[in-house]
């Protein structure tokens, strides 16, 4: 584990998908509440742990990254997991996550360590 | 594999009339969205559909090269752009141009129709449409650059049946992570079919962070497909996923070589998705219009298939006989007294109610799409008329046979018109009389007791009694001085020759009476009434039978003939006790139900039937019209199921039948109209009328010519 910057704003759950994004919607809602009181611009979630992920949770990311820009701030996926990467990339969701476009193509044939 | 031109033009011709029916059902449908669209011309779904309509007509006007049709609707198609857009807002004038937009896309598609496409001047009035859509939209539009409807069509002549690579647009449904439906598995089955490139996400549709319901999807999808697949070949992998998703496949084919060369190129460049904005921007009227093709067919978003009505007409006819034959074997089982054999033969009578059941229903549809036609027709007559009329339309999803909608269209579009004409005043008219100045048209529909009740109803000036009576002396419809009940009175309007109009207008009084309106209904086995309170308004009611093939029959036999009756307008069975109330000479009398009192009619004085009465009778109560009466026969012969032959030309006058059925034996059962029965029951013969011993002679001879058949 490499040492974290800036502090995790919310973590995403093994499970990443339609039966839970309710549930991490509220968690994401309190913690951009409570960001609005730091100082850093970086919005930082957890997403080491993902294993299952489906279209609803990454409808939710896009969603997220769309309002923390309209905030002036930016996403930062924390290590992101295999499958979240691979479903980031199947969807063709990094310019919506303002995620670096490199991670598209890096990844298109394997299952390649996350970006910096 | 390419195209040979030849197959091309043979293609196109034999499509030809498909596409003639969907851009006209495309017209219908825009039309009604614009009148819709009057009452909330902010509706952005409405709005949404109204541009697909135009969209999908100029897409399949420009696959067949109607170059016409393609460059008039463009400038409607931009139009309607604009108001979804918001830019321009949906006024009344606004409307008006439309819907004359759309009289006139409708002329140019019937030109098709008479001859090949012509090719010569456009017409100055379309110019002035041109002119009118473009004077009303804020600032100068482009005329030119199509791009969205090549991206929906590929141009005609385009080979592009195998190509390197698809476009794909995927739009979803609101309810498809709900459905258990997983969009990010419909990339990775794409992935096993070729390189998926330029996967993009089309952010129009999703809400805010605070808005969003996670569980909602809101995702459009765009990519290209690279890889060595027919369109055909995806088109068809996509089959499954029609139920969540508008799914839009274009072959990127070779007028588009350069730009896949282009995305080619760009592949690694990171500003790849950026540059490919367009390609998230372009599709979406695509997707729009694959949306359109897609509930166009569909009507509302369910799937179909189109059948030709012949077919599903051979298939009826064949069910009738196959109801029929199967009625026999019944009967032959039941006469062998083998348990097996009648096990299995009503086993097997089962299935064929079941089969005619589901077979029916295949033909029916809402009258909705009937009525829905006539907001035009009210719209444009009272306009003309200048009166001020709100048509409300009820039950609209009420369904019947479609034979049946064919034929009511006619009569009723009679019965409209001359409520709007004859019926409801001009305002001022209306306010002097204390109403308010709009008047009101209702026009609905429901079940009633095994057919469909129409309504037509105004609040209009009512039939005026003492006009109807003079018409009526001055033809010789009655004697002159004569006054009839009122409800005769009423009904003399429906005798030929009958026009209570002052000035005849261009409308109604084109020599088609509702005498005519009168022959079709009842041609079709249906009755029309009409009620009128003077001052207050008409209200015309046609009651239909909602098949004209087959029905659930009760039999009941009365002396050697037996008779049916819809099983719908059955209530109850009740012994016959002798009463002490007295039967006239039409076999009319009364017995006491239950505190009530029920009028019973007997078959047998009524037809002048044959034989002795029996010891022990019954009597079927019976609804229609709202009231119920009540039939005595002498035997209870149970469900039947009835394939319902017409009654030819010489029984048509019979009063109080409807139809006739042949049974499992060869024998012939004659089948009630439970309405007009109850109406000859209780009016006194009228002139015209078959006379009862008549009808006794005609049971025995339908008896006769049938005995020799074999059963």
């Amino acid at each position: 584990m490499e040492p974290i910057a800036d502090p995790v704003d919310c973590a995403l759950p093994a499970e990443f998908g339609i039966y839970t994004v309710a549930q991490v919607r509220s968690e994401l809602a309190d913690a951009l509440d409570a960001h609005g009181l730091l100082a850093h611009d970086a919005f930082v979630i957890d997403a080491r742990h993902v294993e299952q992920i489906d279209a609803a949770a990454l409808q939710l990311l896009v969603v997220l990254a769309a309002e923390l820009r309209r905030r002036g701030l930016r996403l930062r996926l924390l290590e992101p997991s295999a499958a979240l990467e691979r479903a980031i990339r199947r969807l063709g969701a990094a310019p919506a996550l303002g995620l670096p476009p490199v991670a598209l193509t890096d990844l298109e044939d394997s299952d390649a360590p996350p970006p910096r | 594999m390419p195209h040979r031109q030849g197959d091309d033009a043979s293609f196109l011709r034999e499509a030809l009339p498909a596409f003639l029916s969907e851009a006209r059902e495309q017209l219908d449908q825009l039309e009604q969205l614009l009148l819709e669209l009057e009452a909330s011309p902010d509706d952005r779904e409405q709005l949404d559909a109204l541009f697909r309509c135009a969209h999908t007509i100029k897409g399949s006007a420009g696959l067949f090269g109607l170059d016409e049709i393609v460059a008039f609707t463009h400038h409607v198609e931009t139009f309607l752009d604009a108001l979804r857009e918001g830019t321009v807002r949906l006024e009344p004038a606004v409307n008006d141009v439309l819907l004359r937009c759309a009289d006139q896309v409708r002329r140019l598609v019937a030109q098709i129709d008479a001859s090949p496409p012509p090719d010569g001047a456009p017409d100055d009035d379309r110019e002035a449409l041109i002119a009118a859509l473009a004077a009303m939209l804020p600032g100068a539009e482009p005329t030119e650059g199509t791009g969205a409807c090549d991206a929906a069509a590929p141009p005609p002549g385009t080979p592009s049946n195998q190509t390197t690579a698809h476009h794909i647009a995927l739009h979803f449904k609101t309810d498809t992570f709900r459905d258990g439906f997983d969009p990010l598995a419909i990339l990775e089955y794409l992935a096993t079919l070729g390189t998926l490139r330029e996967v993009a996400i089309g952010a129009d549709r999703l809400p805010g962070f605070d808005l969003l319901h996670p569980e909602d999807c809101h995702l459009d999808l765009s990519l290209v497909l690279v890889g060595e697949i027919e369109t055909a070949q995806l088109e068809a992998a996509f089959e499954l996923f029609r139920e969540d998703c508008v799914v839009c496949v274009t072959a990127v084919g070779r007028g588009s070589q350069e730009a896949l060369e282009r995305i080619a190129v760009m592949d690694d460049s990171p500003r790849t998705a950026e540059v490919l904005q367009p390609a998230v921007g372009v599709p979406r009227p695509a997707v729009g219009a694959a949306a359109h093709k897609q509930r166009g067919r569909d009507g509302e978003d369910a799937r179909t298939v189109r059948v030709p009505a012949d077919r599903l007409d051979a298939v009826i006819n064949l069910l009738g006989e196959l109801v029929i034959a199967g009625a026999g074997t019944a009967l032959l089982a039941q006469k062998t007294g083998m348990g097996e054999l009648i096990e299995s033969s009503s086993q097997l009578g089962r299935l064929i109610e079941e089969i005619r059941n589901g077979t029916l229903q295949l033909r029916m549809v809402p009258i909705g799409e009937t009525f829905a036609r006539f907001r035009r027709v009210v719209r444009d007559t009272a306009s003309e008329l200048g009166k001020d009329v709100q048509l409300e339309i009820v039950g609209g999803d009420t369904e019947l046979d479609k034979s049946v909608v064919e034929h009511i269209a006619d009569p009723l579009m009679h019965l409209v018109r001359n409520a709007l004409d004859h019926g409801l005043e001009p305002p001022t008219e209306r306010e002097a009389a204390g109403k308010p100045p709009q008047g009101r048209l209702v026009l609905s529909a429901c079940h009633e007791s095994g057919g469909i009740l129409i309504r037509i109803a105004d609040d209009g000036r009512g039939v005026r009694r003492d006009r109807v009576l003079a018409r009526a002396w001055e033809r010789g419809l009655l004697e002159p001085g004569v006054t009839p009940p009122d409800d005769e009175i009423l009904r003399l309007i429906f005798e030929p020759g009958f026009s209570t109009a002052e000035t005849v207008t261009n409308l109604s009084g084109r020599g088609v009476g509702m005498d005519v309106v009168r022959r079709n209904i009842e041609a079709l086995r249906g009755t029309v009434t009409i009620r009128s309170e003077p001052g207050a308004g008409s209200a015309i009611e046609i009651r239909l039978p909602l098949t004209l093939a087959i029905i659930d029959g009760f039999m009941i036999g009365v002396g050697p003939s037996k008779f049916i009756f819809p099983l719908e307008s059955v209530v109850e069975v009740i012994e016959n006790r002798r009463t002490e109330s007295a039967v006239d000479a039409r076999g009319r009398s009364v017995v006491e139900l239950r505190g009530q009192v029920l009028p019973v009619v007997g078959l047998r004085a009524l037809y002048g039937l044959d034989g002795p009465e029996p010891e022990r009778s019954s009597i079927v109560v019976l609804k229609a019209s709202g009231q119920q009466y009540g039939v005595r026969v002498d035997a209870l012969l149970g469900q039947h199921q009835t394939v319902i032959k017409p009654l030819g030309r010489m029984f048509r006058s019979l009063r109080g039948i409807s139809g006739s059925s042949i049974l499992g034996t060869g024998e012939v059962a004659l089948i009630f109209d439970v309405a007009s029965l109850s109406q000859l029951a209780t009016h006194p013969p009228h002139p015209s009328c078959t006379h009862p011993s008549v009808t006794g002679a005609t049971l025995r001879a339908a008896h006769l010519s049938l005995e020799g058949q074999p059963s």
